[in-house]
């Protein structure tokens, strides 16, 4: 018995803790009104659609400078016959980086597919 | 959602004290857990997380009521009776009916206390938290925890105690 050696006065208390805890364990019984759930589905705001635009600044830009490149190669190659070794270097390095970007164009087209 | 209602509903009714907009409360709280779940990462149990959203919403309501300075009504106004409904069938009559009193007397004692007290009793002894989880969700050390339970379940007694002592002398007083 918890009872024994306690006061009178003790006893009591703890009795009273007792019944204080079951009280506070109690769970209050609640009616959740009907339709509860679909009343707050209800007043969930729609989600818009995250509209994007594709703009293609990127793919544009990359053309023009293909263009850029081409003509400045075909105007290289016009003046071949006078090209210094510089200008050679220079024919060269239009070359690669029209090439490079071919490469690039191409594998993005494949990653859009 | 219907999984958590029932807890929703039971612990605003029992920290705001009241049967008063307890619909909007819930509503409430479900239309702040969807506008957070995106942010929710995952650190804590949902249902951490829900307590929190839930003790937040009801610390607003303590607020505006304060701001109103509205009387609240009881827990158990006519509507709802739950104190009846967890009666033990086999009581006899003056048992339950005291049992019904001591519940109410209880339920005033609980609205006596601080928020923070009123919600670490609700949270530990309703709805079974743990010390860990109730820290967690009032953002409070757990040591902190330990002694708002403990000083809230003291004022709770002592407050019983003197109610008690307060009815035992009204008929005596009666009588002189």
């Amino acid at each position: 018995m918890r009872d024994h050696g306690m006061n009178p006065v003790e006893a009591a208390l703890a009795k009273l803790d007792e019944r204080l805890v079951r009280s506070l364990e109690a769970r209050p019984v609640v009616q959740v009104p009907e339709g509860f759930a679909a009343r707050v589905a209800g007043q969930v705001p729609m989600r818009r659609p995250v509209l994007l635009t594709p703009t293609h600044y990127g793919r544009n830009a990359m053309a023009v400078c293909m263009v850029v490149l081409a003509v400045a190669m075909l105007a290289l190659a016009l003046r071949s016959w006078e090209l210094t070794p510089l200008g050679l270097a220079l024919e060269w390095f239009v070359c690669a980086q029209f090439v490079a970007l071919a490469v690039w164009l191409c594998s993005w087209r494949r990653e859009l597919q | 959602m219907q999984d958590h209602q029932a807890m929703v509903f039971g612990t605003l009714l029992r920290l705001t004290g009241s049967r008063e907009h307890l619909d909007d409360l819930a509503q409430e709280v479900f239309l702040r857990l969807y506008r957070a779940l995106p942010s929710f990462r995952g650190e804590a149990l949902l249902s951490t997380y829900l307590y929190r959203i839930t003790v937040n919403v009801a610390q607003n309501e303590w607020k505006r009521r304060r701001r109103d300075d509205r009387s609240t009504v009881s827990i158990s106004d006519e509507v709802s009776g739950w104190e009846e409904r967890l009666e033990h069938p086999g009581r006899n009559a003056e048992e339950q009916m005291e049992e019904r009193e001591f519940r109410l007397d209880v339920e005033e004692q609980l609205q006596e206390l601080s928020q923070v007290e009123r919600t670490v009793l609700v949270l530990y002894h309703q709805e079974e938290r743990s010390y860990e989880q109730i820290a967690e969700v009032l953002h409070l050390p757990i040591g902190t925890v330990r002694t708002h339970l403990h000083r809230g379940r003291k004022k709770m007694r002592d407050g019983l105690v003197a109610r008690q002592a307060r009815e035992r002398r009204a008929p005596c007083a009666i009588t002189e």
